[in-house]
């Protein structure tokens, strides 16, 4: 070999190193907020000391855009991996990995670049949702199947507004039936659940947009139908309630409605559990099916409002990409992995509102559907 | 909806294989839009329904007594479907948006029947309590939302989508059959509704038969339902709309006027005979 040749070849492995070196792998997370806290924590236990930024510097579990890098070496070795998350809603999440067209008035968000700009991409990897793809308007039968992995539960509850007037004491428990008719007609007597016939005022619903998986789960677990368009209130200027056309956007927006103390009528809302214990501490949850949530109740089988959350790919990602939910190690059951999927379901240990998935004696194949013990 | 609508509709479906480069639409609707859904029985082997908007309810409550026009896209359904024998069809919309008209209330419904006789008007759909058409209001709005989510028919500005069956989100039976959970013969809105809203078609294309389904407006209350005309299914497939006529009701000052001259003649003649 001579010298020419011996300078190719070393500069030919030192290209190659460098490349190796430097080498990224960017993953984007888009899709519902239930899970953003858990999501939050995770992905930066899984960086470990290898995080090197996050932006914004100071992103809490809140946050709905954040993006993450650094180096996770038990899957990617010296790899810079970015995470970049922005989350919507479970039903945006979806449209957004099969490819359809937004639906009107909604725009997928896009991501914050390491230096703090907007990333022009706004096609997501990664998807959360509340719901199976077949919940919702975009079914594999029509759209392309997504494929997923299962990383919590996520539960919700009834609650009622924190009111004075009318007193409330009575109203304690919704059947899956009359939860059918209260969705459907937004308004009922108060009497329709004090049993108190002198009881003729109006109570009124609140509840999330179409989009929502927190809509969705509730409307399928009392046999409404997931995708129906309920009829929802809302509160005007001088607190009093006003046809809500859309729905609430964030579970947030909902709370807001049940925490007005000067509503002049009751309300009832759809919330997670997360948003429902803002309320009273947990204590205006309505009994489901005479069941109150707990952990326990949803992990043995009694109290059906909850439903997996997802963690959806778009169709043909990478496996490189796929590492991060799956980890190097890929057991059949994800959550014993050393990627994401596992360290959602260890954030979960210390949740007060949602389940771990190694932790559930139960299942069910579809939202709303039949609960089955493991 | 009006025949000049109809016709601009047929020449834009008809314009459509001219223009394949065209821009992919969705389905279009919007609270109190008239659905005309045609889906098959087991008497016909389409494997695909047919979803068409009509426009707004107001073009049928405020058209004017007596006229008649074409509803619909002819050529949709005779491009859709090989046969009409077997084929049902139903009318219906809800209002779920608007609280300020007095007149049509929240879950107001619009809904179709058909004729047992089709030279006869059916009896009308009784008015029932507004939690109890909400129910209903809710299938006829999901039906027309959820289809927004689907590719309209090219060419049909947005007005019409063929639904496969297989699709089981969106399938016309899923919201408009008279079982619990969709499917079923009859239309009851998942058993919600207080009767049957299709008429089927027995007779193939070009065959003499007459069928009719009246078009009642269902709002909250305890009388039988207003009736607002009729649906006729022609045999080529398409539909055509005629508003209830009129029933002369004289006004106050026409009543004063006869009342006069009748009293007017009564003396004139007692005078005569005396």
């Amino acid at each position: 070999m001579n010298s020419f040749s011996s300078k190719v070849l070393l500069l030919s492995a030192t290209l190659g190193l460098a490349s190796a070196a430097h080498a990224q792998v960017t993953v984007y997370l888009t899709g519902s907020t239930a899970f953003r806290s858990e999501t939050f924590n995770s992905v930066k236990a899984l960086y470990g000391a290898g995080l090197t930024s996050v932006t914004p510097a100071n992103a809490t579990t809140s946050s709905s855009k954040v993006t993450y890098t650094g180096t996770i070496a038990a899957l990617y070795g010296t790899q810079t991996v970015t995470i970049k998350s922005a989350f919507s809603g479970s039903v945006e999440g979806i449209v957004n990995l099969v490819g359809a067209a937004n639906p009107p008035g909604v725009a997928q968000p896009n991501y914050l670049n390491v230096d703090g700009s907007t990333d022009s991409n706004t096609v997501a990897d990664l998807a959360f949702s509340d719901v199976f793809q077949d919940t919702t308007d975009y079914p594999s039968s029509v759209y392309p199947a997504l494929g997923v992995t299962q990383v919590g539960v996520v539960c919700f509850a009834w609650t009622k507004s924190v009111v004075a007037t009318p007193a409330l004491a009575n109203v304690s428990n919704i059947s899956h039936q009359q939860a059918q008719q209260f969705l459907a007609s937004g308004t009922v007597p108060l009497s329709f659940f004090t049993g108190n016939a002198a009881d003729t005022g109006a109570i009124y619903l609140a509840g999330r947009y179409k989009l929502s998986g927190t809509r969705l789960t509730f409307s399928a677990d009392c046999g409404f139908g997931a995708n129906s368009d309920a009829t929802l209130f809302k509160l005007d200027a001088t607190h009093a309630p006003v046809l809500d056309t859309v729905g609430q956007v964030g579970g947030g927006n909902v709370t807001t409605i049940l925490k007005n103390a000067a509503a002049t009528a009751p309300f009832i809302g759809t919330l997670a559990t997360g948003d429902a214990a803002t309320i009273a501490s947990g204590a205006n949850n309505l009994t489901y099916n005479g069941v109150t949530f707990s952990k326990g109740a949803v992990q043995n089988g009694q109290y059906s409002l909850w439903g997996y959350q997802h963690l959806f790919a778009k169709p043909g990602l990478s496996a490189t990409k796929l590492t991060l939910v799956k980890g190097t190690t890929k057991p059949a059951d994800p959550v014993k992995s050393n990627g994401l999927a596992n360290a959602i379901d260890t954030a979960l240990s210390t949740s007060a509102n949602n389940v771990q998935l190694s932790t559930m004696k139960v299942g069910r194949s579809s939202d709303g559907s039949p609960i089955f013990p493991n | 909806m009006n025949p000049m609508i109809s016709r601009t509709w047929l020449s834009a479906v008809a314009l459509a294989a001219l223009a394949p480069l065209a821009v992919a639409q969705n389905f279009s609707y919007s609270d109190q839009n008239v659905l005309l859904a045609i889906r098959p029985t087991a008497a016909n082997s389409s494997t695909s329904s047919l979803l068409m908007n009509l426009g707004p309810v107001s073009n049928f409550y405020n058209a004017a007594p007596g006229t008649s026009f074409s509803v619909g896209s002819t050529a949709l359904v005779e491009n859709t479907f090989s046969s009409l024998v077997g084929l049902s069809y139903s009318f219906s919309a809800a209002n779920k948006s608007v609280t300020s008209d007095a007149a049509h209330p929240l879950q107001t419904l619009w809904v179709s029947r058909g004729r047992v006789d089709p030279t006869v008007q059916s009896d009308p759909w009784l008015d029932k309590s507004s939690g109890n058409l909400a129910n209903t209001a809710t299938k006829i709005s999901t039906l027309g939302s959820g289809a927004t989510t689907l590719p309209a028919v090219p060419g049909s500005s947005g007005n019409a989508v063929l639904i496969p069956n297989s699709d089981t989100a969106h399938n016309v039976g899923r919201w408009i059959g008279s079982g619990t959970a969709g499917g079923g013969s009859g239309s009851t809105y998942n058993g919600t509704f207080q009767g049957n809203s299709e008429v089927t078609k027995l007779a193939p294309f070009g065959a003499a038969e007459l069928v009719r389904a009246d078009f009642y407006e269902v709002t909250p209350g305890t009388a039988d339902a207003k009736y607002l005309g009729y649906f006729q299914i022609n045999n080529n497939g398409g539909s055509t709309f005629t508003a209830a006529g009129v029933t002369a009701v004289p006004e106050p000052g026409t009543v004063v006027l006869a009342v006069s001259g009748l009293a007017a003649l009564v003396l004139w003649r007692r005078r005569s005979s005396n």
